[in-house]
């Protein structure tokens, strides 16, 4: 007999073959803001949908790096209420992450956080919206949201900072 | 092109291809209202006649919610065989043959590291009196990805025994004897 696979490996299988597909229908577009996407892999194991963002058609604007990434993993824990999720932002030239993880850590600020890292430091952990949507739409929101957090970043004594009202 | 961010995923879909972005990834089963609700369309009707002809296609299935009313879920049959056609179709025996070696040197490294034989083992050390809340943390982590291992590794070993077979039905490939046969979604 076949079927004991694990119902949430399979899940999230399937919601990231969708990702993958819909980032990369928004590849071949004119002055498209994703120009690569891959799976991200651990031993065989699919745990993540990753994407090169091309800054200035993401943003329609200056800013100062050209290039970024875009990281997206779910989770679909069983012995939880809700999904997990973390999707990140991250440029390699500057060494800085924005992003937002819901998952277990930090209970203090409920059941998702909005976090910066930067060379290799949390730099600011605040709480944020726990969206109990489908992870479609989770993604859609986050993404928009990632539009204004950029737009808001501001650097004290050379550390970035988002203000709090920016952190949704 | 001025829209900033990226395009909703929305963007140029129906109301009934909506639906089934939506029906066709859930995670648990789900009532007609919140599928109407997380696909963006007004029309509950549009959204109960697209979820029932999914579920005659076998695409998802219906079930009974524990308030009598009728609740879609996915169909993990159909969900598993997709993932053997998408290892089939998108990868060589060799990459195959190597993911299979990659997880089972991970389960290798796991034995060898806590002494065990199999990962029943490892589960019984749990009850173990000198581990420390973060031990404890550690190694259920450990069983949790151990698991999704084995399952990966299950998946890997079905896409082999069926490569052959599945690829010459493979539409628009050397050997088809039948374009129609769709072997993923």
């Amino acid at each position: 007999m076949i079927f004991l696979a694990n119902r949430a490996n399979l899940d999230r299988r399937t919601l990231f073959r969708r990702l993958h597909k819909r980032l990369q229908t928004q590849v071949d577009a004119e002055n498209a803001p994703i120009e690569q996407v891959w799976y991200e892999m651990s031993s065989g194991n699919k745990i993540g949908v990753h994407a090169t963002v091309n800054v200035s058609a993401f943003l329609d604007g200056p800013y100062p790096i050209d290039v970024a990434e875009l990281q997206v993993s779910f989770d679909f824990p069983s012995n939880r209420e809700y999904d997990y999720y973390t999707i990140q932002w991250v440029e390699a030239e500057r060494e800085l992450m924005v992003g937002w993880h819901q998952d277990q850590t930090h209970p203090d600020l409920g059941e998702c956080h909005f976090q910066v890292d930067y060379q290799g430091e949390t730099v600011q952990r605040d709480e944020a919206n726990f969206l109990d949507t489908h992870p479609l739409n989770v993604f859609d929101q986050r993404t928009d949201q990632l539009v204004d957090i950029l737009d808001s970043v501001s650097w004290e004594d050379g550390t970035p900072f988002v203000p709090k009202r920016a952190v949704h | 092109m001025t829209e900033r961010g990226i395009e909703s995923w929305t963007e140029g879909l129906s109301a009934r291809e909506c639906v089934r972005e939506i029906a066709t990834t859930l995670t648990q089963a789900r009532s007609v209202e919140w599928i109407r609700e997380e696909a963006g369309i007004s029309s509950w009707q549009t959204a109960k006649d697209e979820l029932e002809m999914l579920v005659e296609f076998g695409q998802i299935q219906a079930i009974e919610g524990d308030d009598g009313n009728t609740k879609y879920a996915p169909n993990y049959q159909r969900r598993y065989f997709n993932e053997i056609a998408e290892l089939i179709n998108e990868h060589t025996r060799d990459e195959l043959r190597e993911q299979i070696a990659d997880i089972q040197g991970e389960i290798d490294e796991w034995k060898a590291e806590f002494d065990i034989e199999s990962r029943g083992d490892l589960e019984a050390t749990l009850a173990d009196e000198g581990l420390s809340g973060e031990d404890v943390r550690d190694r259920n982590a450990v069983l949790r990805q151990w698991e999704r291992y084995e399952d990966n590794k299950r998946l890997l070993r079905h896409a082999l025994e069926l490569y052959d077979d599945a690829r010459s039905l493979h539409p628009g490939r050397n050997g088809s004897t039948d374009s129609t046969v769709p072997l993923s979604e």
